[in-house]
Formats: structure tokens, C-alpha cells, sequence
């Protein structure tokens, strides 16, 4: 199993897709940091014209949480994209693991080896989950370390926040996996990228639901987190970073980028569940699965 | 027996891919299986090494029951259309293979070298694989299959894109295994090259093996003599009468086909008999060719 999860990961790594990703990442990062520069220098300017102009105290205090929610802003926007980036380059780079190699052949030499399927399966799993952790944790670390020496913002418990970050992507890539065991490449494709989508667009609205104590649209979000639980991993990172003990920001403010409507602990463990479920699933598809 | 199958079955839908085969090869053979495009050759080899499973019916393989891991360790395969990860060298796909096989760490490098030698391509073996033509290719998948030694091995079209030379040296590879005591599992449709190599063949045709034994069993079949004699006096069919009929008359030159074996020397008897002058007498060994010809045809499946 070790050794399919190291031919994988090599694999992983040299797909063009993730050369796409670094690009993208790049330049995501590069505008994100100018982006937050100019920010950065607006709220303070502001903050010291309404200083400079004799506020009262109140007025301070105010003033003090506009810019403490304007950091946070910044930086959950910064962590919905790169979030975004990592699930599609789960998605897209795993789209056909298994698929494409029962199309084009490469598995059929693999099959007769002293391996059980469901070890080529956990291999493959291990093979994109770790290029993918990897991913993950740098992108999360450029983000926190831009907010950091730009605008000087920081996050306290650092780590449970990346292994959250982390089990985004690796909760697409446990629904790929699944999928590639079971259509073309192209249909998988097209199933998770649509979950995908209807994964984020149900997250939004579950915190514009929220926002205007509108049921149905929580009930919306709630739904498609089921399905797909990666973006009520974010929301549960979005309320960490934004619910600072003592603090007194409205989670309003954030709109659609917030936690408003915060998901509970157990939403991370049933993703965990359905995770590792996904891996059981592909895992016992595949092992059924006639090959060529 | 290193293989036993026992109405082995593999239903594609309503498709037939291959139907109660029953057959059983022992260690230190060389097993041709042939057959027609679509026969059910490949698909029989998937079911033994693990790729599809069987509708129904039993196999063993190295005693084990079909599916069994552990046996897979001593078994090597070559799938017909061979692929494999081309972005690696051959080196490295060898290594990854000797891994899988379970290979220790200290013996692979040693293992390798002995296997990229065996197939000659030592020389290519640090270029990436797609760099390879199609025979180089084959080759490597052939040293991916030897890597671990095995006591059963399966090459479906073995030889498919190799040159006279690599195809020489592939079926030098397999009878030195054969006379190492493993068995070896034969798809191919090159019937000459089947002959010069198998110990046993079997037929098959729309999914149903149609002949099958020892070779030189199967290739006695009928008896067929060529003479070579001249001033026959009478009729030719007065000196056959009873014992066969002719299949070709070039005036000195017989093509005749004899009830049974013992009807030879009756035959030359009743030549001399007949006062003709004997040249030649010899028994025509039948091909493979002739004998697959001869199963396969009649009524296309
Ligand atoms: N995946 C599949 N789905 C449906 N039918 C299949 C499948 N694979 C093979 N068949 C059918 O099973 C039959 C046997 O195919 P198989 O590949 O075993 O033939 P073969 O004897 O190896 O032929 P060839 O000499 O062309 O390699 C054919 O009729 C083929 O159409
Ligand atoms: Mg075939």
C-alpha cells in the first residue's frame, strides 16, 4: 500500500494540473497581497484621521472593532479562495485516478501483483491526500504569513485550523476517488465539479438565510453540507478565526465569507465519517469492479 | 497442476466471453492457448490473474483458490495491451514492480539488472519508458512480469510487437523457465511459434475450447503419407482400395491419406506389389496450422 501511495504521490506530482494550481496560487497570492497592502493602509489611515479628529471613547472603541473585522475580513477572504483552489485541485487532479487507468491500461499489470484492491485504493487515497495536505498547509501558511507581516494580523491555534483547512480537499478527493472507481473520467468530472458548486453556492446561502432568519435557505446550506460537508469545514474555520473570545464583532459583517450560521462540531466529525466512508465505498466499488 | 480450471465462465451481459473451460496445465509447461480475434483468450487470462471475475465456475492457481493474494506472489503477468507508467524509466518501473511483488529491498536492484538483461534492454533502461518504441515497451512489460520469478507465468500476445530477433529471444526466455520447472501460459495467435515451443495447446473457438492436448498428441491426428513412386501399373485407387483415399495425384507425386498408422507398410507392400518403383514413402507430420485451421473453421461463431 505504501509503495502505490509513493508511485501516486510522484504521479500527483507531476500532473499538470497542479502546475495550474502553483501558477494560480501564485497569483492569487500576488494580488491578495497587494490587495491587502492597500487595504491595510486605508483602515489605518482612516482609523487615525478619526483618532486625529478627537473621537470620544466610545467612538474609539467602535472604530477599534471596524478595523479588528476589516483584518478578518481580509483574511477569510483570503481562506474562501485558497479553500476554493484546493478542492478543485482535488477534484481535478484526481478525477481520474482510477478511471483513467483502467481506460488507458496502465492498472491491468498492476492487478495481478500480491496486493489487495482495497490497498491499491488506500495507495491511491494516501498518494493524493499527502501531495494534497502538503498543498494545502503552504497555500494556508502564505495566507496567514501576507496577513501577518502586511497587515499584521495573526491567528491563535494555528494547527486545528490547517488540519481543518486541510480536510477540504481531502473530502473531495474521498468523493473522486469514489467516483473514478465507478464512471469515465469525464462523468466524474462533470458529478464533482457540480458538487462542487452546489457545495459553495449552498454555503452562501445558508449565511445570506442566516442573515435574513430566512429558514429555507438554512435549510438549503444544511442540505448540500450534508452532501458535501467541505464548505461547513470552512464555515467552522470562518467562526474560529472570527469568534475571538470577548470579541464583539457581528458575524454579519462578513456576509457571505462568515459563519453567521456556524456549523457545530459534530459537522466535523460527520465529515470525517464521510470521508473516510467514501474511501470504504471506492474502496469496496473497485474491489467488485471488473477491469478491461 | 499449476492451473485447474473447472467450467470457468465469463458472461459479458449476454455476451459470451468465454464458457465452461475446463482445463488443468502442470509445472514445467509451456501451455498454448489459441484461438480467433474473440475467442475468449484474454478474457480466460483475466479471470486466472485477478482482473474480472468468473459469472461462475471454479480455478485454482498454484493450488490457491482464484483471488487468493498470496499466490499472486509467485505468478507473473504481460496484459495484451500492455501500458504502463510511461513518465517513469524502465529502472524505476521495475523497481516499483519488484516492490509490489514483495521483493526484499536488498535483493531488487540485483533482481532488476538480471531481468533488463534478460530482455536486452539494459541498455535503454535509465531512458523514460515513453520514449520507448512499441517492442521496447513490450520488453519491459515482459521484465515487469519476470521480475519476481514466478512459478506460473501468463503473456497474452507476448510477441505482438517484437522483431524476429526479440521474438527468438522471448521464446529462448520461456523454455529456459520451462526447463527451470515453471509453467508457462501462452496467448497467441503466431502458431508456428506456439509449435516450436509448447509441450501442450488447447483451441478455443466462441468461448469453448474446441481441441485440446500434448502437442505432438494433437499433430499425429490423421495420417497422412506422401509417395513418391513411378510405374504404378493399374489404377492407383486399386492400390489404396481398403486402405485410405488420394488427396492429390501429380502423376509420380501421392498425397494419401491412411485409415490408420498401421496401413503404412501394407501400403508400401501393395506399391511393390504393383511393381512400381518406391522413391519415397514419408509420413506428413501435421502443422499446427492445420490442425487450428481445421477446428476453427467450419460454421463461423
Ligand atoms: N469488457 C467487455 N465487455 C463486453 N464484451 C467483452 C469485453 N471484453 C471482451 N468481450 C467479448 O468477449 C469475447 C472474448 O474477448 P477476448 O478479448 O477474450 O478475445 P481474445 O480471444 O483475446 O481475442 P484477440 O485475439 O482479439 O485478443 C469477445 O466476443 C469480446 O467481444
Ligand atoms: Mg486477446
Amino acid at each position: 500500500m505504501l509503495i502505490i501511495a509513493r508511485l501516486t504521490f510522484k504521479e500527483a506530482l507531476r500532473k499538470k494540473i497542479l502546475v495550474a494550481a502553483i501558477i494560480l496560487s501564485v497569483l492569487f497570492l500576488t494580488v491578495y497581497g497587494v490587495g491587502l497592502h492597500y487595504a491595510t493602509n486605508t483602515i489605518e489611515q482612516q482609523t487615525a484621521q478619526g483618532v486625529g479628529r478627537g473621537m470620544d471613547n466610545g467612538s474609539i472603541a467602535g472604530a477599534d472593532i471596524m478595523v479588528e473585522s476589516s483584518k478578518k475580513l481580509l483574511i477569510l477572504l483570503g481562506l474562501y479562495f485558497s479553500s476554493s483552489i484546493v478542492s478543485l485541485l482535488a477534484i481535478l487532479s484526481s478525477v481520474g485516478v482510477v478511471s483513467s487507468e483502467i481506460e488507458n491500461g496502465i492498472i491491468h499489470a498492476m492487478m495481478a501483483k500480491p496486493i489487495r484492491r482495497r490497498d491499491i485504493i488506500l495507495g491511491k487515497f494516501g498518494g493524493y491526500a499527502a501531495m494534497l495536505s502538503v498543498y494545502s498547509a503552504l497555500l494556508f501558511l502564505s495566507v496567514l504569513l501576507l496577513n501577518y507581516f502586511i497587515a499584521g494580523a495573526a491567528l491563535g491555534n494555528v494547527p486545528l485550523l490547517i488540519a481543518l483547512f486541510i480536510i477540504q480537499p481531502l473530502v473531495f478527493l474521498a468523493v473522486t476517488l469514489a467516483g473514478s472507481t465507478a464512471f469515465s473520467t469525464l462523468a466524474n468530472g462533470i458529478a464533482a465539479f457540480t458538487l462542487y458548486i452546489a457545495s459553495a453556492v449552498g454555503g452562501m446561502l445558508e449565511q445570506i438565510g442566516a442573515m435574513l432568519s430566512n429558514d429555507m435557505l438554512v435549510n438549503t446550506g444544511i442540505v448540500t453540507s450534508l452532501l458535501m460537508p467541505a464548505d461547513a469545514i470552512y464555515r467552522m474555520i470562518a467562526s474560529l478565526v472570527t469568534n475571538v473570545p470577548g470579541g464583539s464583532i457581528n458575524a454579519m459583517f462578513f456576509g457571505p465569507f462568515g459563519a453567521m450560521s456556524a456549523p457545530s462540531t459534530a459537522m466535523v466529525v460527520y465529515a470525517i465519517f464521510y470521508l473516510v466512508g467514501f474511501v470504504g465505498l471506492a474502496s469496496s466499488m473497485f474491489s467488485r469492479k471488473d477491469i478491461g | 497442476m499449476v492451473i485447474e480450471t473447472h467450467d470457468l465462465t465469463k458472461l459479458y451481459g449476454e455476451k459470451v466471453g468465454c464458457e465452461k473451460i475446463c482445463l488443468s496445465v502442470g509445472e514445467g509447461q509451456i501451455f498454448g492457448f489459441l484461438g480467433p480475434n474473440g475467442a475468449g483468450k484474454s478474457t480466460f487470462v483475466k479471470m486466472l490473474v485477478g482482473l474480472i471475475k468468473p459469472t461462475s465456475g471454479t480455478a485454482k492457481l498454484l493450488g490457491a483458490p482464484l483471488g487468493d493474494v498470496a499466490a499472486r506472489r509467485r505468478l507473473g503477468f504481460l496484459p495484451e495491451n500492455f501500458r504502463y507508467q510511461d513518465w517513469l524509466s524502465g529502472r524505476e518501473l521495475l523497481y516499483y514492480h519488484a516492490a509490489l511483488a514483495f521483493i526484499p529491498r536488498h535483493e531488487r536492484e540485483s533482481r532488476i539488472d538480471e531481468v533488463l538483461r534478460m530482455v536486452k534492454l539494459s541498455a535503454a533502461a535509465d531512458g523514460k519508458i515513453k520514449t520507448y518504441s512499441k517492442g521496447m515497451q513490450q520488453r519491459v512489460g515482459i521484465a515487469a512480469a519476470l521480475i519476481s520469478d514466478p512459478d506460473l507465468l501468463f503473456l497474452d500476445e507476448p510477441t505482438s510487437a517484437l522483431d524476429p530477433i526479440g521474438r527468438l529471444e522471448v521464446r529462448e526466455i520461456i523454455t529456459s523457465l520451462r526447463d527451470r520447472g515453471k509453467a508457462v501460459f501462452l496467448n497467441s495467435h503466431l502458431l508456428s511459434e506456439l509449435e516450436m515451443i509448447c509441450d501442450s495447446v488447447a483451441i478455443i473457438k466462441g468461448g469453448r475450447v474446441v481441441e485440446e492436448g500434448t502437442l505432438t498428441e494433437l499433430l499425429k491426428g490423421r495420417v497422412e503419407v506422401e509417395v513418391t513412386a513411378s510405374q504404378l501399373n493399374g489404377s492407383i485407387e486399386r492400390v489404396i482400395d481398403g486402405l485410405g483415399r488420394v488427396l492429390a495425384n501429380n502423376g509420380s507425386y501421392l498425397l494419401v491419406e491412411l485409415d490408420s498408422e498401421d496401413m503404412i507398410p501394407t501400403l508400401a507392400t501393395r506399391i511393390i506389389e504393383a511393381g512400381g518403383k518406391l522413391y519415397n514413402l514419408s509420413r506428413k507430420k501435421r502443422t499446427l496450422e492445420e490442425l487450428f485451421l481445421g477446428a476453427v473453421k467450419g460454421g463461423e461463431a
